[in-house]
């Protein structure tokens, strides 16, 4: 009986300290990459209805300049929150993306002479898009997944 | 269509998951959405260069930002390494870069990975 009393405290005490040892679930993640991925969509939108010259690369630096900031403050929250290698690399990669694109806007605008004029060519508007979402949707997929995983292993 | 996008998308899911020797049914399901969306708009990249719509240097860099999104997508996966996400989709491309350069007319594909293996 004793033996049997020493084995379940035992048990539980491992149970929780592994419990102390996880991470919350982060939901902060999946609002922030939701907002960017949301704040992708619209600026994008707005491009494609905007005429040359205002669709210039120049006349909307600050749009990448604000997804870019997203980015890291998304980067640094993972960071200073000690979250998961995958969701910072994941992050890592989101960055990287939103810089191609801005490049890809910068080079569009470079050109100027063709029929877009300074404008990014529609279909290209449509493929940095979707990029962006699709990179910030498997961050927020993944810090869902992470988090439901973690519920599960507190409601044990 | 530049070329067949089915056909490009299945042999970049398969590439991809050859790279990740994996046996899990999620990340070959990932794989195999990912590599239809990169076909689509590798074909969409194509189409854009041969009307005129972008030149060589634009279809460059739209591409990278689409194999940058697909490195994302595989990095966010617990099992996947960045380095081995990043090889899974660059070894993909390298596989499909003999049809699309050809369709293109231009070696984006063969520049962004030669750019790629120069910078890892």
């Amino acid at each position: 009986m004793r033996q049997l009393q020493l084995c379940l405290a035992m048990s539980i005490t491992m149970i929780l300290a592994a419990c102390a040892t996880l991470p919350p679930p982060d939901r902060k993640v999946v609002r922030m990459t939701d907002a960017l991925r949301a704040d992708a969509g619209e600026f994008y939108a707005n491009l494609a209805a905007k005429p040359s010259p205002d669709c210039a690369y120049a006349a909307n630096e600050v749009g990448y300049a604000a997804l870019a900031a997203q980015a890291s403050v998304l980067t640094s929250h993972l960071a200073a929150n000690r979250a998961s290698v995958a969701l910072k690399r994941a992050a890592a990669a989101l960055a990287a993306s939103i810089e191609a694109a801005r490049a890809s806007h910068q080079a569009a605008s470079a050109i100027g002479d063709d029929k877009f004029g300074l404008c990014l060519a529609p279909g290209a508007l449509a493929l940095n898009a979707d990029a962006i979402a699709r990179a910030s949707a498997g961050i927020a997929h993944a810090s869902r997944a992470i988090a439901a995983n973690q519920d599960l292993a507190g409601a044990d | 269509m530049p070329f067949n996008i089915e056909q490009i998308g299945t042999q970049l899911a398969a590439d991809m998951i050859a790279a990740l020797r994996t046996d899990s049914a999620k990340i070959a399901a990932l794989a195999r959405a990912e590599g239809h969306k990169l076909a689509w708009s590798l074909a969409q990249i194509a189409d854009m260069l041969s009307q005129r719509h972008i030149d060589s240097d634009e279809a460059q860099v739209l591409a990278r930002v689409q194999k940058d999104a697909s490195e994302s997508v595989f990095a966010s996966l617990a099992e996947v390494s960045r380095v081995a996400a990043s090889k899974a989709v660059s070894r993909a491309l390298t596989s499909a870069a003999g049809i699309v350069d050809a369709a293109t007319g231009f070696p984006i594909l063969g520049t962004l990975l030669q750019v790629a293996a120069a910078r890892s």
